[in-house]
């Protein structure tokens, strides 16, 4: 048996072997510098492919390293990283020497159970079932509609991502509730919650868009659904910004923030279900982050 | 002669290499926990309430999560785990031995994230419809490391069987027992002590275990009020927030880091002394 599990490993080791020998020689054969970008794990639905058109479109390999936004700003510091994604604010101490960008914006989206569809909600509503106020979905029942599934009885169980990530960060900046109820489930990533709602009918999730599927159903808020067009027009509530970050602007980060406001970049972002940011160019109007620093 | 020194003085450079990185480890984490443990008071720590945003490190409640969900998962694997490996050491066919043998080391080598994938689709949603709650829970939680600890409970508990002296096992069986009879009568109960040490090597094993756990046990702060309540345990609190943390927060996950190898190195020392206790 021991012989056995070794020899798999070795198998393992080799093939390992291999493959890092191809992906570097495919990046040896590409002559312009890589784009090194490392940071937040829930930019990488936006960054996988937004990379991959900028390498078709400029021939530039583009280097993801994505392990957590903070990791990402220690990279950028320390000159591994021309560009650092982060999804959550910037601590007055990495604001004073890296400077954010605007790149994208995403939708953080309030799922349930396909078999929730109907279910409305209001901020203030949301708010009392993040603090634990609202603790049965029968208190959510709807005055007005004639909608009794959404309001069939049980439990209401929260699942929401771990503190410090920005989906939690900026949820909580949108609906300042005064506490989250501790019983709250909490899973590492979007898909997590995902599954975790997709599984269970009596589970209420808070998700970046960009995870939504068949499997979940997107509650609207305030009346509206989390779309890119309400989005892009500032009216769904629950939205946020996600940044890359540069300590100087090297040549490929130049490179790449104008590929982000070309036609293409902004279609590939809205491809990858994100929302382009509005960019006005002809007036450098007082608006967060702009493409320079 | 000259060959034997060499080997020596080389096994030697590479056990105090292997010293040494556990020193350098030590080291590290001991720096990065310098900020928290500044700022806090060493009570402080003790608390049940985990809120970083709030400021509040306490570790008290991730402790409990740990010792709870191991000690459950320890409590659903101990007899099994013992039975099967005396099984193995005394009663089993050849033929039969060798292909659960060959079953346990396969399940050893299962990989926690797949372990925790099956408690995820399978354990969590059986749970929620037939016993209630969340299904991602300290039972989910506890049952996964079940699983993952039965393979070190199995081989050890063989191992400690057969190394006891033939002629215990041959003078019952002389004296008119069956094999069956001696296992229970003879080997086991002077296996004693060994055994209590493949529990606490178990256990360390337990602790230490990480994304079986964080996949299937739901993750909340608030202290469980029944096993089918949602743990958060220490490993799964360092795998979920380690990415985004920083500051203070980023120095308490490194604390409870240093807490998780404090745990994990008195297991390992109890299993040691009980197993010398066992060969004495």
């Amino acid at each position: 048996m021991f012989v056995l599990r070794h020899i798999w490993t070795w198998l393992l080791l080799v093939v390992l072997a291999l493959g890092v020998g191809a992906c570097y020689g495919r990046g040896a054969a590409l002559h312009k510098a890589p784009l090194r970008i490392a940071g937040s794990t829930s930019m990488l639905p936006l960054l996988e492919p937004l990379a991959a058109a900028f390498t078709q479109a400029t021939g530039r390999p583009v280097r993801l390293n994505l392990v957590g936004s903070t990791a990402g700003l220690v990279a950028l510091e320390a000159g591994a990283a021309d560009l650092a994604a982060v999804s959550r604010a910037l601590s007055p101490a990495e604001a004073a020497w890296a400077t954010p960008h605007a790149v994208a914006r995403d939708g953080l989206a309030v799922v349930v159970h396909p078999r929730r569809a109907g279910l409305r909600l209001t901020l203030t509503q949301l708010q009392r079932v993040l603090s634990g106020e609202i603790q049965r979905w029968e208190q959510l029942a709807p005055a007005r509609q004639p909608a009794p599934q959404p309001a069939s009885p049980g439990p209401l169980r929260v699942v929401l991502r771990e503190e410090g990530s920005g989906t939690r960060d900026a949820l909580l900046d949108v609906v300042q509730p005064p506490a989250i109820r501790l019983d709250a489930l909490v899973q590492g990533s979007s898909g997590a919650v995902a599954a975790t709602v997709a599984a269970d009918p009596n589970a209420l999730g808070v998700i970046s868009m960009y995870a939504l599927s068949s499997r979940v159903h997107a509650v609207p808020v305030n009346g509206v659904l989390p779309t890119a067009g309400a989005i892009a027009g500032g009216r769904y509530p629950l939205a946020r910004s996600l940044y890359l970050c540069t300590q100087g602007e090297t040549a490929p980060a130049r490179d790449f923030f104008a590929f982000i406001d070309s036609p293409e970049g902004r279609r590939a972002i809205a491809a990858a279900g994100f929302v382009p940011e509005p960019r006005p160019e002809p007036q450098p109007e007082p608006h967060e982050g702009g493409s320079q620093p | 002669m000259r060959r034997d020194q060499l080997l020596r003085q080389v096994t030697g450079l590479l056990a105090l290499c292997a010293a040494l990185a556990l020193l350098l480890l030590l080291g590290m984490l001991l720096a990065e926990s310098r900020p928290l443990l500044g700022h806090e008071a060493p009570l402080g720590l003790w608390r049940a309430v985990w809120a970083p945003s709030q400021g509040v490190y306490g570790l008290g409640g991730l402790l409990l999560g740990s010792v709870l969900t191991v000690g459950l998962g320890l409590l659903v694997a101990a007899l099994p785990g013992i039975w099967l490996g005396a099984w193995l050491a005394e009663l089993a066919p050849t033929a039969a031995g060798v292909l659960v043998r060959l079953a346990v080391d396969a399940l050893a080598t299962v990989p926690g994230v797949v372990l925790g994938f099956a408690g995820l689709w399978l354990l969590a949603p059986l749970i929620r419809t037939h016993l209630g709650g969340p299904g991602l829970s300290l039972l989910a939680g506890a049952l996964v490391l079940a699983v993952a600890m039965l393979p070190t409970v199995v081989t050890l508990t063989e191992a400690a069987l057969r190394a006891q002296p033939r002629a215990w096992r041959d003078g019952a069986l002389a004296l008119g027992a069956t094999r069956r009879l001696a296992l229970a009568t003879v080997l086991l109960p002077a296996a004693r002590p060994r055994l209590r040490g493949v529990l606490a090597l178990a256990l360390g094993r337990g602790v230490g275990e990480t994304m079986a756990l964080v996949m299937v046990t739901g993750n909340a702060v608030a202290l469980p009020h029944s096993p089918l309540d949602s743990v958060r345990t220490l490993t799964g609190n360092l795998v979920l927030e380690m990415a985004y943390a920083t500051g203070v927060h980023r120095s308490a996950l490194f604390v409870s880091g240093l807490l998780l190898l404090l745990v994990t190195g008195l297991c390992l020392l109890v299993a040691g002394a009980w197993r010398e206790e066992g060969a004495a």
